[in-house]
């Protein structure tokens, strides 16, 4: 059991730590210098993801989607949605891999072979799946704070480099810019749909509701700061143009004459709040085959599981370039459907089969 | 079944005098230690024999409370029973009836004196322990500037009594019993009634009783059997030697183990912040002690991370590096044959065969050899640019950092941990040191300690915990028990308010 703070932390660990690195430079190249507002409004997604999930389990008390599946669309539908979303999650552990691999190479190891590297990562992410959800809950205790001490130093390191034109003139795409550009990071925070294999992990769960919805707007708020800061520094157009902009920024922090080129560093909380987000695509990725095949022993899952991920994603992503067009282009669509719109149709569907019942019950 | 019946019979003391004796030295055969001392008893010619082993007890008590009383007290009667001299005769406090010959054999040995007599198939243990044993000495591996001085012995009675002292409270609860199949040694659980949880204790006596252990020697022998199928590094048994420590230990709702011939104590459950905390913190003000505290912490990180950070700066990422530092170290490593890792990795190894051998050796040498170890080996090899002056001065900080950990458990592990961690980051930069980093961290919040989760308080819930956990807050003398925010099955409903 882990507590709703614990899930709170999670759940913004799983947003953040994409969105810090390639949210800007996605957003930015639709939105203009209005980028800053479109994580409120990408937040959409993930608030409309988690209304429809807590009001699911509200319905049907400590199960997980697989569990209540059948109850909705009939016992072949529940078999087929729930493979699709055993593929779903994978696809997503296997993603966050290799976007770990793209920027540990681009960044600090470019010399390194690959295979290193993925091994590294698949190690500790199949050790930390042994140790439980329980212990990755604890895990995020202890470095949470990571995520608004990366924004604030950042913003103090790069304070001196900021260019306040920048920012002017306000919203020059216009608010449609805006809009387009939280489309791609919508994405992000519809991932909050694992909340559908979490949930009856949580030790009370009447608090989720409020706790989760302003996890996401923290952490909205949190990306939009960085957003902010890769206008003032990098330029609207400049940030666009970059892979990684983020990144490109904490190469400017500066304290002193002392501290200078200290963006390795914050490649280090990254790195963590990364590897925590794996392995809880993994995690939901075992918990939902294992109900889906009805397996007694999911933990059997996991090494199969990461490493065909590693070996497929390396098949499938060749470069760092391949991935940030991947999560531009392609990710934004499927990912939605599974994220938000099913979500939605299982709502329905339940709504409707409750009027349905009501009627039968009314008719004799 | 009649076997059982006729062992059982075998084993039952006789009413003649002569079979016990030979039932006595046929078990003793070869053991030329026990004493045999035949008396006769009153003016029937009723005799009696009392065993016990010559060093064991106290000879002057032997002759005082039972030789004196039985040969000069009955004189005048006719014959006696077990139970007349028991009630009437010897003075001793500790005295009981055994009818069983193994049991009477087992506390013969275990420094009782064991009188038989004629006519009776009762035999009478009286408690006469008089061993030599070494005196209350000052603690000198958990040393202190301010509070108790005292330090455990081997005799585990008195080792209870120095605890009794520091907690004079009923519910101080403590029970006997005796581990290790060949050697039988008595151990002694200690526990507050009412702060501890029952499912705690009981868990245990659990694992000891079903621990099959052969011999017992020191209380780091139980450790294996309480920890069970735990993998890790991290000690999650703490062990101390101050009284005074045991009995804060206890006021914190933990059970204590001690055992004869040992003077550790085992606590447990144990947090990973326990072995960043020292009785002093409580004793000192507060101010000083929280920065000291933080002091720990700061070591306890510098000590796992400083040599893998060095290499990883220095192999990988010169550009954190401030330039003119860089300029520095760059320039020393001109004509260095070695790479850094190797470097730092032979320094490491080195440092620690260092002080294994001061520490086996005896003191005075041992100073000698950290001397020569350290100031000429380390002068030599950097002169002889062998090694850079920096990775020495590397070296030599995780070394000092090291030291300040004071307990001796988690630095063992930090100093085990070390090497992976090196290993990694000589082979992956940064990246290697945040995944070793990674591994670490995860195993640590993995970890229970007798189901309390052992970094609890490590992520604060309460003001409490904030408090005593990486600073010593004021207003400390109120009972708390450390892992009620972070409880797991430990069940406190029967801790008082």
């Amino acid at each position: 059991m882990i507590s709703v703070k614990q899930l709170s932390y999670l759940i913004a660990a799983e947003i953040f730590s994409t969105g810090i690195l390639y949210l800007p430079s996605i957003s930015l190249k639709q939105s203009g210098n209005g980028g800053w507002l479109s994580p409120f409004f990408s937040l959409l997604a993930g608030i409309i993801v988690i209304l429809v999930l807590t009001f699911l389990y509200q319905k049907y008390p400590s199960k997980t989607l697989t569990d209540y599946l059948p109850q909705l669309v009939g016992n072949v539908g529940a078999k087929i949605i729930g493979a699709l979303y055993v593929l779903f999650f994978w696809d997503c552990g296997l993603d966050v891999v290799r976007e770990i691999v793209g920027v540990v190479q681009a960044t600090l190891l470019p010399h390194t072979p690959v295979v290193a590297i993925c091994f590294a990562i698949s190690f500790s992410i199949i050790y930390a799946l042994y140790c439980g959800l329980e212990s990755l809950a604890r895990f995020i205790e202890l470095i949470y704070f990571s995520m608004p001490a990366l924004v604030i130093i950042l913003t103090l390191g790069v304070a001196g480099a900021i260019h306040s034109n920048a920012y002017f003139p306000m919203l020059d795409a216009g608010w449609s810019g805006v809009f387009r550009g939280a489309f791609v990071p919508s994405s992000w925070f519809g991932e909050v749909v694992i909340l559908a294999y979490l949930l009856p992990e949580v030790s009370n769960s009447s608090k989720v509701l409020s706790r989760l919805l302003w996890t996401l707007v923290v952490t909205a708020g949190l990306l939009s700061i960085m957003t902010l800061l890769i206008i003032g520094v990098l330029g609207t157009s400049e940030a666009a143009r970059t892979q990684l902009a983020s990144f490109e920024v904490m190469r400017y922090v500066q304290f002193g004459t002392f501290l200078q080129h200290i963006d390795a560093l914050f490649l280090l909380p990254w790195l963590m709040l990364m590897l925590i987000k794996g392995i809880l695509f993994f995690y939901v990725a075992v918990v939902s085959f294992s109900q889906t095949a009805k397996l007694s022993k999911p933990k059997i899952l996991i090494i199969p599981l990461v490493f065909l991920s590693i070996v497929i994603s390396h098949w499938l992503f060749s470069d760092e370039f391949t991935i940030s067009k991947f999560l531009e282009i392609v990710w934004p669509n499927y990912s939605l459907f599974f994220e938000v719109l099913v979500p939605i149709l299982l709502w329905i569907t339940y709504l409707i089969r409750q009027v349905l019942t009501r009627k039968q019950n009314a008719t004799p | 079944m009649t076997t059982t019946n006729d062992q059982k019979q075998d084993d039952q003391v006789h009413i003649e005098l002569d079979r016990n004796e030979a039932s006595f030295k046929e078990m003793f055969l070869h053991c030329d230690d026990i004493s045999y001392r035949l008396i006769e008893i009153g003016t029937s010619g009723q005799r009696g024999m009392v065993i016990f082993v010559s060093n064991l007890v106290k000879q002057d008590l032997v002759d005082a409370v039972i030789l004196r009383e039985l040969v000069g007290g009955l004189r005048d009667v006719e014959s006696v029973s077990i139970d007349q001299i028991k009630s009437q005769l010897v003075t001793a406090s500790d005295v009981r009836t055994i009818t069983s010959l193994s049991e009477a054999a087992q506390d013969i040995i275990s420094g009782r004196a064991v009188l038989v007599i004629d006519h009776d198939d009762v035999v009478l243990s009286m408690d006469v322990l008089g061993w030599e044993h070494r005196g209350v000495e000052k603690s000198e591996n958990e040393v202190s500037i301010r509070g108790s001085q005292q330090a455990f012995t081997e005799n585990l009675m008195n080792n209870v009594a120095l605890v009794r002292r520091f907690i004079r409270d009923t519910r101080l609860k403590v029970e006997r019993n005796v581990i290790g199949d060949v050697t039988k040694t008595p151990y002694i659980i200690l526990y507050m009634e009412g702060l501890v949880a029952k499912t705690l204790v009981s868990e245990v006596k659990q694992k000891l009783k079903n621990s099959k252990i052969d011999k017992v020697l020191d209380s780091g022998n139980l450790v294996d059997s309480l920890r069970e199928n735990i993998i890790s590094p991290f000690p999650i048994i703490n062990r101390t030697e101050r009284p005074d420590r045991v009995a804060a230990l206890l006021l914190e709702g933990r059970v204590i183990i001690l055992l004869d011939n040992s003077p550790i104590a085992l606590s447990m459950p144990s947090l990973l912040v326990e072995y960043l905390q020292v009785p002093e913190d409580y004793y000192e003000n507060y101010f000083l002690q929280s920065f000291i505290r933080l002091l720990r912490y700061v070591a306890f990180a510098l000590s796992l991370t400083v040599p893998s950070l060095y290499v990883a700066l220095v192999g990988y990422h010169h550009e954190l590096i401030p330039g003119s530092m860089m300029q520095s170290i760059m320039s020393q490593r001109v004509g260095i044959p070695l790479p850094t890792i190797i470097e730092v990795f032979v320094m490491e190894l080195t440092f620690e065969v260092l002080r294994e051998a001061g520490l086996r050796l005896p003191r005075a040498i041992g100073q000698a050899i950290s001397i020569v170890g350290a100031l000429v080996i380390g002068q030599a090899a950097v002169q002889a640019k062998l090694v850079m002056a920096t990775t020495v001065i590397v070296v030599a900080t995780t070394g000092i950092t090291s030291f300040t950990l004071p307990g001796y458990g988690l630095s063992s592990a930090v100093r085990l941990l070390r090497f992976p961690l090196l290993l990694l980051t000589g082979f992956l930069g940064l990246f290697g040191f945040s995944i070793g980093i990674f591994f670490i961290l995860i195993h640590l919040v993995s970890l229970q300690s007798f189901g309390v989760i052992y970094t609890g308080s490590l992520a604060p819930r309460t003001w409490q915990d904030i408090k005593d956990t990486f600073f010593r807050g004021p207003g400390q003398n109120q009972i708390h028990i450390p892992w009620r925010g972070a409880r797991h099955h430990l069940d406190h409903d029967e801790a008082p308010n």
